[in-house]
């Protein structure tokens, strides 16, 4: 049987409508040069040398020492840092989701945690951390006497990043408990099990999957992480920081790439079982929503030690967080307690903040709507049409979710320093703030894709079949319906895309050059000259923006939103 | 209003999907020849799956044929976008936009053809009479109930006077009652707008009472096309007889032949029947026959029309011919059915005893009474067993007809029956 005629038919009608052949192009062309190629370009620079394709520059790596053992660092940290975080993020998850909450004070503690991660730059708690219970640190030294604390190396990776990503779990694991039907849990408590048995027969087997969702997510945020490493690391290297400094340190380009190489398979394999196997699975046992309200637990005996734990941990992200603005008005943290402006006044006259806040701004600014606006349009594509390069358009939106930062910064210096292919051919772009927003683009992309596609999969395919039937084309179709149906979505990755992009560090910081100074460039910097001060002012300033454009797009939502409305109709 | 009225015709149309388990290609819609005059309504009937809801999806142009060509008007348009074909289609969950309120839903055709504002007016509030929702443009989608948000999606389909009218089952979310009433409207207003109107559905009473033609299909094939009052009295085939109305199944041999009619041997009554110039004598044959009153609503089958006038007999379909032997049912080897050709032996039907006992057990029954007769329908007897019934099967009658509209709807109460059988 040929399938022939309709394949043909259907690529004639796609034919029909310029626009969308234009879009579609214009896409492959984008993520061809931008995420495919300095990914290729990565594997030709490792892989070929003058004398060809050989495995010279990899066996060159792994003879290094501390290559080897930023190997096995990043491994052990990331494992660490995963098993703690989906456990933290399960038992928050379960307590939001289970236990009866009776004071308002909880409710606003896991709200802060959930939305912390999202607003602040990936390594505030780094700074912190170091302030706390660093050798001059408040708890440390202060409280506990303790004069010479190390929390440079695992530990410190390890306390920060599991604080980091265990939020993210937490999102995770809430949407997945909130679908179980609850009738499921009361037909074993109606067969007799106790509450702990019900747990971890039912609840337990039911989000497994979820939950090494859960580990494997942080797991890949861990290994990918640059900033936490880069501060509070101290010796302690791991892959993304080896990298950094095998090209800044000793600019050995074809080392780093194939570093960068190694980094980018290990997470690379992590995402595919990730992606294919746990997330597919997570979800196939769960599926619809939960038929009626759970009988949340009341019994003090359980909610009691459950609401104390997650208290303690919430308080101490929230503390953790509190420490940046203070930090930047003490005159010497640590030594001298005097409150003062100075670092916020030297800050804007001796370190240009002006001009780094003004960079950062206007980049991110510039990349926000254009990755709003593409990961909606790739979600269309993706959820409503079908197309040839459909797959292609995906998969490889979805597997920049893969790359590392430091990995896509590697691969744009080899890729565009030189040109295409080293010719020459848009050299002029690197260098340029083109080529940072586009970094931002690439880097939010994934995330705004997904979001997009999960809203635009809860609309009746048979609403935009509606309209083109009216006799509207395809951009007229995405125009006045699909937008306006997923006007929330898309107004939340614009605000995303904004502040992933004002928060980027790893690919940046390889990529920035004299003349645009970002912000978190400048924390980076002046975190590891120990300028805490000036580190923290920066910082500060920069939760005050991410916040803001948080607030705002809350307000906007309440005020132009109305997908909200809809999702009630398609229940 | 429509300006003007299209035919539709399929020329060898075909459609081939993959099954997802498998990977396998399969023909979803196979060598499909239709034609639909101007100005008729046509209903595509058929099981799910069968292929219906793909062949309007192609005419709609959502779905692209494998084989063949549709043509609207005489009017190649396989390679035309659906917003450039002249359809326009209800879908079987409505549809409509939600941010938009129901006059700018029903405007929103007219706007991508621009038209002035006072014509888009005018237009629209003219179509929200007919459908009945006058006064209603301001109201949000949701503020509608299923059957004023079916009327939105019918009036923003007529608007913009289309060609031809797609309907996707557009009644299969509304309740009963409102799906009975909707269907007389649906009707109504294709008659007054006079336009061609394709209508899939899986519903046979709706498909009865709506459409002037019926294409019933099977398994992406099309089994047989005629008028409702066609299709009701004389199905193609076993598929077409048991999906049309209830029907009950009578098996037997064809004992002697004239011409058309003949008489055949069902459980051991001879019983005239007719249709069956294709069949040789001895060949093992099916009879419908009514079912009971005991399943009031549901139609009484006409097939069986008495001993005067001779059964609709149908069904050669000599694989299915099963012969009892040890107490064991078996299917016929070809070379039985051969002797059975040969005008041999009679089958002999699986009997139900269980059943025989207790209806003797209940007084019996008694020829001659419709009411009786049809107490032991479908539901009172196994299939086997009602080839005991012949003599009644004989004297039954179905006097009603069904009106050209469709056949008859059975909502009247079941008349009392002459005695009171524990199989009503």
């Amino acid at each position: 049987m040929a399938r022939n005629q309709s394949t043909a038919l259907d690529r004639k009608k796609l034919m029909a409508d310029p626009v969308m052949v234009t879009t579609i192009v214009v896409l492959i062309a984008f993520l061809t040069l931008f995420i495919l190629y300095p990914l290729a370009i990565l594997l030709v620079d490792s892989f070929v040398t003058k004398d060809g394709v050989t495995l010279s520059v990899f066996e060159r790596i792994m003879s290094m020492q501390s290559f080897t053992t930023a190997i096995t660092n990043t491994l052990s940290v990331g494992f660490f840092v995963g098993i703690v975080s989906a456990l933290v993020g399960l038992l928050f998850a379960y307590v939001e989701v289970y236990v009866r909450l009776k004071t308002k004070f909880m409710g606003g503690l896991f709200k802060v945690v959930s939305i912390l991660p999202v607003v602040s730059p990936p390594f505030v708690l780094s700074l912190s951390m170091i302030m706390l219970f660093g050798k001059a640190g408040i708890i440390t030294r202060y409280l506990l006497g303790i004069y010479d604390n190390n929390v440079y190396g695992f530990w410190g990776i390890f306390v920060v990043q599991s604080l980091t990503f265990f939020p993210v779990c937490y999102m995770m694991l809430k949407g997945l408990l909130k679908n179980i039907d609850p009738s499921l849990e009361e037909a074993a408590r109606d067969m007799g099990a106790s509450r702990w048995k019900v747990f971890t027969s039912v609840t337990l087997p039911l989000i497994l999957p979820g939950l090494g969702n859960a580990f494997l997510v942080s797991f890949i945020e861990s290994i990918a992480d640059f900033a936490n490493p880069m501060i509070i690391g101290g010796s302690y290297d791991t892959l993304a920081t080896s990298i950094y400094l095998q090209i800044t340190g000793a600019y050995d380009k074809e080392g780093a790439a194939a570093m960068a190489v190694v980094l980018l398979c290990i997470t690379l394999v992590m995402f595919i079982v990730q992606k294919y196997v746990l997330e597919a699975r997570s979800t196939a046992t769960l599926t619809g929503k939960a038929s009626r309200a759970r009988m949340l637990i009341a019994d003090r005996s359980v909610t009691l030690p459950l609401s104390i734990i997650c208290s303690v941990i919430a308080l101490f992200v929230v503390l953790m967080y509190i420490c940046v603005p203070f930090g930047a008005l003490f005159n010497t943290w640590g030594y001298d307690f005097h409150l003062t402006g100075k670092w916020f006044v030297q800050m804007f006259t001796k370190y240009s903040g002006l001009q780094a806040f003004r960079d950062s701004f206007v980049l991110s600014l510039i990349a926000a709507p254009i990755t709003a606006l593409l990961s909606m349009i790739i979600s269309y594509l993706v959820v409503k049409r079908s197309f040839r390069s459909k797959g292609f358009i995906e998969a490889v939106s979805m597997l920049a979710m893969a790359v590392p930062g430091t990995v896509l910064g590697v691969g744009y210096i080899r890729g565009f320093s030189g040109g295409l292919f080293h010719t020459g051919v848009m050299q002029g772009l690197y260098g340029t703030g083109v080529i940072l927003v586009i970094v931002f683009i690439v880097r939010s992309l994934p995330t705004g894709t997904r979001s997009g596609i999960s809203a635009l999969r809860q609309i009746d395919k048979s609403i935009e079949e509606s309209a083109y039937d009216m006799g509207a084309d395809s951009f007229t179709v995405f125009k006045t319906v699909t937008l306006p149906l997923i006007k929330d979505s898309f107004l939340s990755g614009l605000v995303t895309a904004f502040v992933r992009s004002i928060t980027a560090i790893s690919a940046i910081i390889l990529l920035v050059t004299p003349q645009f100074l970002l912000i978190t460039v400048q924390i980076n910097e002046f975190a590891s000259k120990g300028a805490f001060g000036l580190a923290c002012a920066f910082a500060t300033v920069l939760i005050v923006i991410t916040y803001g454009a948080v607030l705002l797009m809350n307000l906007a939502m309440k005020r132009f939103g109305t997908s909200r409305k809809f999702q009630e109709e398609e229940e | 209003m429509a300006k003007d009225k299209k035919s539709v015709r399929l020329d060898h149309i075909s459609k081939i999907y993959q099954d997802p388990k498998t990977g396998k290609d399969f023909y979803a819609v196979k060598d499909v020849n239709l034609t639909i005059e101007p100005g008729s309504f046509v209903t595509l009937l058929g099981p799910s799956g069968c292929g219906k809801t793909t062949i309007l999806r192609m005419i709609a142009g959502f779905e692209s044929p494998d084989e063949g060509e549709i043509y609207l008007d005489e009017q190649p348009i396989n390679a035309l976008t659906p917003n450039q074909r002249d359809t326009a289609m209800v879908f079987q969950s409505y549809a409509l936009l939600p941010h938009y309120n129901i006059f700018d839903n029903v405007a929103y055709g007219l706007k991508l053809r621009k038209m002035d504002k006072e014509t888009i007016r005018r237009k629209v509030v003219d179509i929200l009479g007919l459908v009945g929702l006058e006064g209603m443009e301001d109201r949000m989608t949701n503020q509608l109930s299923g059957g004023q948000q079916q009327r939105v999606a019918l009036a923003r389909a007529l608007v913009i006077e289309p060609g031809v009218l797609l309907f996707d089952e557009p009644l299969s979310n509304l309740d009963a009652k409102l799906r009975v009433s909707m269907r007389t409207e649906i009707r109504r207003i294709q008659q007054e707008a006079g336009i061609t109107a394709i209508y899939v559905t899986h519903d046979q009473s709706e498909a009865m009472a709506i459409s002037d033609q019926i294409i019933i299909m099977k398994k992406g094939l099309v089994d047989q096309i005629g008028d409702p009052h066609g299709v009701y009295y004389h199905p193609v085939d076993e598929f077409v007889a048991d999906f049309i109305g209830e029907t009950n199944f009578l098996r037997g041999t064809l004992e002697s032949k004239d011409g058309d009619a003949g008489v055949a041997r069902i459980e051991g009554c001879d019983v005239g029947v007719e249709g069956v110039s294709h069949l040789s004598v001895g060949a093992c044959m099916h009879r419908g026959a009514p079912p009971g009153v005991g399943d009031p609503g549901r139609q009484r089958r006409p097939a069986v029309q008495g001993g005067a006038q001779p059964v609709h007999g149908q069904l050669p379909e000599l694989p299915r011919a099963r012969r009892r032997d040890h107490g064991q049912d078996h299917r016929l080897q070809p070379q039985e059915q051969e002797n059975l050709r040969g005008g041999g032996e009679r089958l002999r039907a699986v009997r139900d005893r269980r059943r025989a006992r207790d209806l003797r057990a209940a007084g019996g029954l008694r020829a001659n009474c419709r009411e009786c007769m049809n107490s032991v329908g479908k539901r009172g007897l196994s299939r086997t067993f009602r080839t005991r019934v012949h003599e009644s099967l004989v004297h039954s009658r179905t006097k009603r007809v069904p009106s050209r509209r469709g056949a008859p709807d059975c909502s009247e109460a079941p008349r009392r029956c002459c005695r009171d059988s524990s199989y009503t």
